[in-house]
């Protein structure tokens, strides 16, 4: 029963089922890098399916569809920067509040749209192509792994590492640390605290966009409504894992991406009930976390433990 | 003089509730501005969002009933989260609470009176634990509360269907339960409507809470912590102690609330989707202001607006939804404390201008 990890087809749609999730850890760990707490992640990768969806159905234009879902993506970020960060709300609640926009507002817009609550299938919208890699698609295993996944998978790479090279490496992405970690510091320093913030929303949002439009216009071909599902609040749960490096972030958005496919073959293959195993994935990341969690805490213990030794000595 | 000063009417001192009826008004505005754009009947629409449920003697109470879920997740969020944690897990402990409700009533044959009590108690318990379990949590893994409480509202949606649909799923028909015997449910209230005697509950419940958080030094703690937990610590408050006691009275209120809307309004166990009750429960808080006494009241509010968006929706081409979306407007607005912030601020110089101009003359005669 278990032979299904050997199998190269598994292991694909692992990487199919995280490209959602590894792009609104991305969005969750910019977040944590600006020193701001994103609820909204969710609800702006909702806002940006739909978007994608109702724009490449009426201009028939895949890329206008794109660009304008991205431009969503960045207001509804800018739309939460403005009220947590120059209107001084709680952060919770706007991001709260932002997730009820969305949830109602999407269905609100839908129905309208289309007559139909539950989906767009009605409107004739586009979807994002599957690439394939001239030579990789050749080799055995590696090929059908990682050739021939859609496009937003690719892109959503690119944007991991670009993103981090430019948190790390460029002047920009200091600043932004440098925003987050200590913003009164930063003020004293002579940086725009608020505007750094802001550039971190804005890469959120186009991070945002791309997973939602993955959702409606990759791996589905129309939106249904409360389509992201949870995503954006796992990812960030995966950001407390990776305590914001995009890159780490990236590897652990693997586990959901895992666990959901584990997910969907015990629920082909075994007789537990099922609704019981749609809890596996988030029971699966919250124990992952405890453990990476516990051995952090007794490294970090030892760490200090042997500081004060060798003062000692 | 001191005397003078107190009598005098000044209307700054209520700031807090002007600002936030004024960001009502704003919010439904918006929304009759969109009804108004997308709605071929916008009169009727917006004449039925209004005053839809006081058309009849039937919508009328129903918006009693539908308030009373609200009422309770509205006072158990109120002491989560006013004791500094943002524990919105208020979701999971009613869904479970109504499965636990669920399974005693019809597993466990009992008289009258004391089948209700037991059943609404064992949900309490329940749902108290299961508000715990994210503070547990967080103090081990430092990821946000609020992250594991939305987690845990999914994990134990799913989990309390698997019971249901495992143990107590009724073969024959539509999706649901056993039928709850008789002296498990809430008897009918008023003749004619769906009024159940869990609206008595929510009266005493309601009392409680505002007894506990106003007249306790339990509530004193509470409020303390929630509002500087450094100074709690320092002036010998267990702070950690009083947090997880606040999740737990707050999750057992929640608990009960899905018991008593479990074998009040139903006849048998029906939710096949994940309740979503944390929601309209965080705007109740918020325009409550946190305090309880004035929960009852937002969350009747809240009902109507719900009970007429659904009348809205069968009488004009609008889909309910859209009180969701109004929800978070106003959810927005209302948290966001630099709303109409000017106004204070205004105020705040003229009165201290007024002061320094009082205090150069005094020390000019």
């Amino acid at each position: 029963m278990m032979q299904f990890f050997l199998s190269p087809t598994f292991w694909k749609t692992v990487l199919a089922s995280t490209t959602p999730v590894m792009l609104a850890t991305l969005a969750a760990n910019m977040m944590t890098k600006s020193g701001i707490f994103n609820l909204a992640i969710e609800g702006t990768m909702l806002i940006c399916a739909l978007t994608g969806v109702v724009v490449s159905a009426f201009t028939q234009n895949l890329w206008v569809g794109c660009i304008v879902a991205v431009a969503m993506g960045i207001a509804v970020s800018f739309i939460f920067g403005y009220f947590a960060l120059i209107m001084k709300g709680a952060m919770n609640a706007c991001g709260v509040a932002l997730n009820l926009v969305a949830s109602g507002g999407t269905v609100f817009v839908l129905v309208m749209l289309t007559g139909s609550k539950a989906n767009s299938s009605a409107l004739r919208s586009l979807t994002f192509p599957v690439v394939d890699i001239p030579i990789l698609k050749d080799i055995p295993v590696l090929g059908t792994i990682f050739s021939g996944q859609n496009m937003v998978t690719y892109i959503g790479w690119v944007i991991v590492i670009l993103t981090s090279w430019m948190l790390y490496k460029t002047k920009l992405g200091i600043n932004i640390r440098a925003v987050g970690e200590n913003p009164a510091a930063a003020k004293a320093a002579g940086l725009n605290v608020i505007f750094y913030q802001f550039v971190a929303l804005a890469i959120c949002g186009v991070a945002c966009s791309f997973g939602g439009m993955y959702l409606s216009m990759g791996a589905l071909k129309s939106f249904t409504t409360g389509m992201v599902a949870g995503r954006g609040y796992m990812s960030l749960a995966m950001d407390a894992m990776s305590q914001g490096n995009p890159i780490v972030g990236c590897l652990s958005s693997l586990l959901y991406g895992f666990s959901d496919t584990i997910t969907v073959y015990l629920q082909l293959y075994s007789k537990i009930d099922l609704k019981l195993i749609d809890a596996f994935p988030y029971l699966f990341i919250i124990v992952v976390l405890i453990i990476i969690q516990t051995i952090r805490k007794t490294i970090a213990h030892r760490k200090e433990k042997l500081a004060s030794l060798q003062q000692a000595s | 003089m001191e005397k003078k000063n107190r009598k005098k009417f000044d209307i700054m001192n209520y700031f807090g509730a002007i600002r936030t009826i004024a960001a009502l008004l704003l919010s439904m505005l918006l929304v009759f501005v969109i009804i108004l754009f997308v709605s071929e009947t916008p009169g009727l629409a917006i004449q039925k969002l209004m005053l839809g449920p006081l058309e009849t003697k039937r919508s009328f109470f129903n918006v009693i009933v539908r308030a009373i879920p609200l009422v309770f997740t509205g006072l158990g969020l109120t002491l989560c989260l006013k004791s500094g944690i943002f524990n919105i897990s208020s979701d999971a402990s009613f869904y479970m609470g109504a499965v636990v409700a669920t399974a005693i009533a019809i597993s466990w044959p009992l008289p009258n009176i004391v089948h209700q009590t037991v059943l609404i108690l064992a949900a309490g318990i329940i749902g108290g634990l299961i508000s715990m379990l994210p503070v547990i949590i967080n103090k081990y893994t430092k990821v946000n509360p609020v992250v594991l409480a939305i987690m845990a509202n999914s994990i134990f949606y799913y989990f309390g269907l698997s019971i249901i649909s495992t143990f107590f799923l009724e073969k024959s028909g539509s999706w649901g339960s056993y039928k709850f015997p008789d002296d498990a449910r809430l008897g009918t209230m008023v003749k004619g409507t769906s009024l159940h005697y869990g609206f008595v509950i929510v009266i005493f419940v309601t009392i409680f809470v505002i007894f506990l958080m106003n007249k306790t030094s339990f509530g004193y703690k509470v409020r303390v912590t929630g509002s500087n937990p450094a100074f709690a610590k320092a002036s010998g408050i267990r702070t950690g102690f009083i947090i997880l006691i606040a999740q737990f009275i707050g999750g057992a209120i929640a608990g009960m609330g899905g018991a008593i809307e479990m074998v009040g309004v139903y006849k048998r166990f029906q939710w096949q989707t994940q309740t979503a009750y944390v929601w309209d429960g965080l705007l109740i808080y918020m325009l409550a202001n946190g305090n309880p006494t004035f929960i009852p009241l937002t969350a009747f509010f809240i009902a109507y607006l719900r009970v007429g968006a659904e009348i809205m929706s069968r009488a004009a081409d609008l889909d309910p939804e859209i009180v969701t979306f109004l929800q978070g407007i106003i959810i927005l607005l209302v948290a966001s404390q630099r709303f109409l912030y000017f106004i204070k601020k205004r105020h705040d110089q003229k009165v201290s201008l007024k002061q320094a101009e009082a205090e150069e003359g005094g020390a000019a005669a």
